[in-house]
């Protein structure tokens, strides 16, 4: 026994009509830029055409679709963005889609920027010093990237800097501490030169920059000029604070600390001091003395790497009155972890 | 990891005895005083 199909084709036209809206023929020649295509058959028409895909069937556009975003029904002109790569000229053959082209736009946003782990935006103003703004990236919620904690802090990080090849910041990052909603403007740490208009970034989820940082900080290096001798240092030990590595609650390696006592006298009796809390109280850990001219003038003070989780304060005195104000330096390296 | 400790030595001509690790003197005890040589130092003998 042969069961009955209850299937039927759709016949041409039904599949036409279910794929477009409008068949037409250009009748004037549209804007020189390529953004506009004029049809004097959909004058007096109503508004089917916004938000749909026009289909170029001839012409130099040929085969290129763009999404329709306004429709005027007076000129029967359709304007769509982006345009089209050339002008649409008069006698050009179109087709209205039944593709609502602006809806693709979300989903491109929900694909490439709103994931949460990372944001991909240009940079579109720079408002102020140590901020950007990034306009595809505003209404997000205001103060959502807003945080001190260098825990839950995401990252800027600059993929391509848009003045030349690997130009300063391209490469670095930086913790993003502010964010308003309105304009998408973000306040980072300062790179070593500003970002500008035009470069890319991506605001990247603090677990993943916590990762990211193992790479490791730059090398931190410099000097300072204090009372060594008459001075009194933050543990209220003679002498002055030199440099404090690493913060409070943020896990780090210290792998080298070196301090340089080459600029005060010889034959100075010069001491060493390190002070970090534990179990919330500051303790001396580390104090040694050494003779300026008898030992090496860089002293390797941490040699090795070593995990701390509050800052570690570099205190340095010497015995002889001709020190204060001299310049005692130092060289250090930070690992996050 | 290490910590740096200032590395000190005697001296023949000093009673100091700094704070640090001391390393050797080449020439042995009587580098740091001429009395101290081997017939001077024997078990089982008093210093008074």
């Amino acid at each position: 026994m042969v069961m009955p199909s209850f299937h039927r084709a759709l016949d041409r036209d039904a599949i036409l009509r279910a794929l477009s809206s409008f068949y037409g023929i250009t009748t004037g020649d549209g804007d020189p830029a390529g953004d506009t295509l004029i049809c004097s058959a959909l004058i007096g028409s109503n508004d089917f055409v916004s938000t749909k895909t026009i289909l170029l069937q001839s012409g130099d556009s040929i085969y290129e679709s763009k999404g329709a975003t306004v429709f005027n029904p007076l000129t029967g002109q359709i304007t769509v963005s982006p345009a089209f790569s050339s002008q649409v000229i008069a006698g050009t053959a179109f087709y209205v889609l039944n593709t609502a082209a602006i809806a693709i736009t979300p989903i491109l946003d929900a694909i490439t920027m709103n994931q949460g782990l990372v944001y991909y935006g240009v940079v579109t103003g720079v408002p102020g010093a140590n901020q950007f703004e990034i306009a595809s990236l505003a209404g997000m919620g205001e103060a959502k990237f807003s945080t001190v904690v260098p825990e839950y802090q995401y990252h800027a990080f600059v993929l391509r800097d848009a003045s030349g090849p690997g130009a300063a910041p391209q490469g670095e990052s930086q913790a993003v501490t502010g964010y308003g909603s309105v304009t998408g403007t973000f306040t980072a740490n300062p790179f070593s030169a500003p970002v500008a208009i035009g470069d890319e970034i991506l605001i990247i989820h603090p677990y993943l920059a916590r990762i990211m940082n193992l790479y490791g900080y730059p090398p931190a290096n410099g000097n300072l000029a204090a009372n060594w001798n008459s001075g009194v240092a933050t543990s209220g030990n003679p002498g002055a604070d030199l440099v404090t590595l690493g913060a409070d609650n943020v896990k780090n390696k210290v792998n080298s600390l070196l301090v340089d006592i080459s600029g005060l006298t010889v034959g100075a009796t010069i001491t060493v001091r390190l002070f970090q809390l534990v179990n919330g109280v500051e303790r001396e850990v580390y104090s040694e003395t050494f003779v300026r001219g008898t030992d090496p003038d860089g002293l390797w003070i941490i040699n090795g790497t070593v995990g701390i989780h509050e800052a570690l304060r570099v205190e340095v005195h010497s015995n002889n009155a001709a020190d204060d104000m001299a310049i005692v330096g130092y060289d250090y390296m930070l690992e996050a972890m | 990891m290490s910590l740096l400790i200032p590395i000190r030595s005697l001296s023949d001509t000093s009673i100091d005895y700094k704070k640090g690790i001391h390393r050797g003197n080449p020439l042995g005890l009587p580098g740091i005083d001429h009395d101290l040589k081997a017939e001077h130092i024997k078990f089982g003998m008093l210093l008074e």
